[in-house]
């Protein structure tokens, strides 16, 4: 009887696994792995993960290539002599994915969810407000029609803003001004429940996409399987047929699920296994957008000192901690704003335009001078200076970081550094009441611009949670929205930016990513980042 | 001596019969076994398990080293080099982490906060269980009955839970207690580790009460404190010179069994990052750090867990092997 039994449960063992183990032939399937669950709500989403898919389910106006952005859903716009009306043609023959074609009616009712108090989506405030009446709606002040987004016709879509914005046409690559088709949105459950807003995105039968793919399989502890949309007009040009991404815990199991042959390719694994995965050949990236700061609270005693900002910001040897402690797949960053936006001209970049802000490692000439701006400030050799309490999410890197960032602050400055890591959501409740010294942060821009990067420290932003607060960055950056040459524009951002992290550091810049793909070449190729640094799925062919 | 020979000769006993016996003769009739305590009847007993004695000197040695080792250490178990992840060298015996701290010297600190978060649940659960369990054996009827329920209840409390919970509560006031200057030595400790002294003691007292309330019951019905009640002994007396002492046994064997359970969970905690705080090392903690790198550093994950899992395992050979030579019926 034991052997049956143990015979069974071997034969069940094996058809589980079959489905790996014979992929369909001649498609090309490409199987992922994630390590957080991704948001499939274009109006909820905050997450890279979901930003990624969900720029292969929909298609908005504009798209991100390998280099820069170029019309996708419009084939045509008119800009107003002030700048302040666009006018979009929208192609005739996007379809979504039940065979309707897409209209400048499903582009107003996804900008409408976006400012609307209601749905209250994530970026109502800081998206919501460039669209004309965008501010009031959200804040109830005014119905929602009055939004300056209007359908003149079935194909012609015009959008009226709010104030000029030099940067507006890149801010519409980002998924929250995607067509959205307001008969497939539905609420299950409460609607005030933050969850059960997004609940209706998972729901593959009923989601309708007008991207490269759409959504067969959803499995929200498990996977989520996308295939190539049939009514896309360019479905030609997509190279893959079906992405199989399986959902996981932690950055430990993905990474055996990319060892155990599992999956093809995944993004993200535990940083402590860089080097071993670069000899193995598996290792391929590219400098991200992404910057990883220290939220430094400007109002806190000792802390509202620039100059006790400036000499914690000396004493970080931030090559040694990127290259050596973090294992080798960050960048220590020179500036805030690191590699990879574009520049004054076409082949300029704007983080070489400005060159290094500050310098990435440390002297002793570095740690003498740290010192004495200590002193000037009133702490020498940190006599009087407060406990200075590092709050965190716990996870590997912020312990290694902090344990790092701790000792030499209390070897080179005097000063006593308690460390108090906590739990994510603790620390995401502190971090936006404010209720913090030093807390890490990152920051990923929405679209390619280097304004996207600094408009988060603009006084009363809700991601600038150290209240930072300065006249002249304000200014620079608000004249730099209202300039339409780029030169110009460029400079002023240039200008903010050292106000920002030279003149005040307001915040302390540690490091910059790298956006990862890991796969063997053996398997994979046509592997490439689009100008977003996001893996440009669709192109990639399988060959195994 | 002089016998009459008229009498040996009636009675036909020679002379050489009638002298005294030796010392050599004495030993085959005195006695059949050497007069033995009972402490040296179990130090014998003890003895003579092997296994128990290889654990013992183990467990010695790894003590000798937690409480000397960082002391004689040329590094502290905060100090961060340039020198990252290296193997084992002369400069460091057992390699570097992640920070350029030496390894060999974090163990055995490491090791320390085990051994020390075991031994201080020991007495604090010793404290707790004999007086309670004294108590309510003593004073017995409806307060016994009342007391003992109490322990009941307790006991259905899934306690990693509570111990979880407890611990992330502890922490604010007890930080706030030690921001009083009053008690500012023991802020070295840290407030974590007080607090997981607090919740491990809280919830390892109730098996100790129960065997410490079972053995006074089962000795206070002997003849021996009849008699002595008889004679006039006040409780305390009773209880200090008979109950007690004849409940070592027992207590020694519950607070062996306290220390492995308390190192396990210390570790646990730590491991899911609720025990001590960075950059001091636990054992659990330094476990936890590990896996960020398992498959590449497998090494920095095998140090601490070995040294978790021999610990554990010497106490729990020690404690069997106490318990064997302590209860007197296990007398051959």
């Amino acid at each position: 009887m034991k052997r049956i039994i143990s015979i069974m449960l071997c034969a069940l063992l094996l058809l589980t696994v079959m489905p790996f183990a014979f992929a369909e032939g001649g498609e090309n399937v490409l199987t992922i792995a994630m390590g957080t669950k991704p948001c499939l709500d274009l109006h909820w989403n905050a997450g890279s993960t979901g930003a990624s898919l969900m720029n292969m389910l929909y298609e908005g106006l504009y798209k991100i290539t390998e280099n820069s952005i170029e019309l996708a859903g419009a084939t045509s716009r008119d800009v107003s002599e002030d700048g302040m009306t666009l006018t979009y043609h929208l192609r005739e023959d996007a379809l979504w994915s039940d065979g309707k074609p897409v209209t400048a009616a499903d582009y107003v009712y996804s900008m409408k969810r976006l400012v609307d108090p209601e749905v209250s989506s994530v970026y109502m405030l800081d998206y919501g407000q460039y669209l004309l009446n965008g501010s009031a709606i959200s804040n109830g002040e005014k119905p929602l029609d009055e939004l300056g987004v209007t359908a003149i016709d079935d194909y012609t879509l015009e959008i009226k803003l709010e104030k000029p914005c030099s940067y507006f046409e890149t801010m519409l690559t980002y998924t929250s001004f995607f067509p959205l088709r307001e008969d497939c949105v539905t609420f299950e459950g409460e609607a005030d429940v933050r969850e059960s807003n997004w609940r209706w995105a998972w729901n593959a039968e009923k989601h309708i996409t007008n991207g490269h793919f759409i959504l067969t399989y959803c499995d929200e502890e498990q996977e989520i399987i996308l295939e190539k949309n049939p009514y896309y007009y360019g479905k030609d040009e997509v190279a893959l047929d079906k992405l199989d991404v399986k959902l996981a815990d932690d950055a430990n199991t993905v990474l055996q699920l990319f060892e155990t042959g599992a999956v093809d390719l995944i993004d993200s694994f535990p940083s402590e296994e860089t080097e071993r995965l670069k000899a193995a050949g598996y290792y391929h990236s590219v400098p991200s957008l992404y910057t990883r700061f220290l939220l430094v609270n400007n109002n806190a005693e000792g802390l509202s000192d620039p100059r006790v900002r400036k000499a914690l910001s000396l004493v970080i040897d931030r090559e040694f901690l990127a290259d050596g402690i973090l294992g080798g797949s960050f960048i220590a960053a020179d500036s805030y704003v690191g590699a990879g936006f574009p520049g004054a001209t076409e082949a300029a970049d704007y983080h070489t335009d400005g060159g290094p802000l500050f310098s990435t490692t440390c002297t002793d000439e570095d740690i003498a001078q740290a010192q004495a701006l200590m002193a000037e400030a009133g702490y020498p050799n940190g006599e009087g200076f407060p406990l200075l309490t590092c709050s965190y999410a716990s996870s590997p890197n912020y312990d290694l970081l902090f344990q790092y960032l701790s000792e030499i602050w209390q070897e080179n400055l005097g000063i006593t550094v308690k460390l108090d890591p906590m739990e994510g959501a603790a620390m995401t409740e502190l971090r936006d009441a404010g209720k913090f010294l030093i807390t890490p942060q990152g920051w990923g821009p929405d679209w390619l611009d280097a304004s996207n990067m600094l408009s988060i420290f603009v006084t009363g932003n809700f991601i600038n949670a150290g209240r930072y607060s300065s006249e002249a960055f304000d200014k620079a950056y608000a004249d730099a929205m209202y300039n339409y040459n780029t030169e110009e524009r460029l400079n002023l951002l240039h200008e903010a930016e050292k106000q920002l992290v030279v003149e005040d550091m307001g915040i302390i810049p540690l490091y910059h990513r790298h956006a990862i793909a890991l796969y063997r070449d053996s398997d994979l190729s046509n592997v490439k980042f689009d100008a977003d640094r996001k893996v440009m799925w669709a192109d990639i062919i399988v060959n195994k | 001596m002089q016998y009459n020979p008229d009498l040996l000769k009636q009675y036909g006993v020679s002379e050489q019969e009638l002298e005294l016996a030796s010392a050599s003769e004495k030993e085959g009739i005195d006695q059949m076994r050497p007069s033995v305590t009972y402490w040296k009847d179990a130090f014998a007993r003890f003895r003579r398990n092997k296994l128990a004695i290889v654990m013992f000197f183990l467990l010695l040695a790894i003590v000798l080293l937690a409480i000397f080792g960082p002391i004689v250490s040329p590094y502290t178990y905060k100090q961060q080099s340039k020198d990252l992840r290296q193997g084992p060298s002369l400069k460091h015996l057992l390699g570097t982490d992640n920070l350029g701290r030496d390894m060999f010297t974090r163990l055995m600190y490491g090791t320390r906060i085990s051994l020390l978060v075991g031994v201080v649940t020991m007495v604090l659960v010793c404290l707790i269980g004999i007086t309670y369990g004294g108590i309510a054996a003593y004073v017995g009827g409806l307060a016994d009955n009342l007391m003992m329920r109490f322990v009941d209840l307790m006991m259905t409390i899934p306690s990693m839970l509570i111990i979880i919970i407890l611990s992330v509560v502890l922490r604010d006031p007890m930080e706030s207690l030690f921001n009083n200057p009053r008690f500012s030595g023991l802020a070295t400790i840290g407030s974590g580790l007080i607090s997981i002294f607090l919740v491990l003691a809280l919830f390892n007292w109730l098996g100790m009460a129960r065997a410490v309330r079972a053995s006074l019951l089962m000795n206070r019905s002997q003849e021996y404190v009849l008699a002595s009640e008889a004679m006039g002994a006040k409780s305390k007396w009773v209880l200090t010179k008979h109950l007690l002492p004849n409940s070592i046994g027992v207590i020694i064997i519950s607070a062996t069994g306290v220390v492995p359970g308390a190192i396990m969970t210390e570790s646990f905690l730590s491991f899911i990052g609720l025990g001590v705080s960075a950059p001091m090392p636990s054992l659990g903690s330094m476990a936890n750090t590990a896996l960020n790198g398992i498959v590449s550093y497998p090494q920095y994950m095998l140090y601490p867990a070995l040294l978790i899992s021999m610990i554990i395992l010497c106490f729990n050979i020690l404690g069997d092997a106490l318990r064997d030579a302590l209860d007197p019926k296990m007398r051959k």
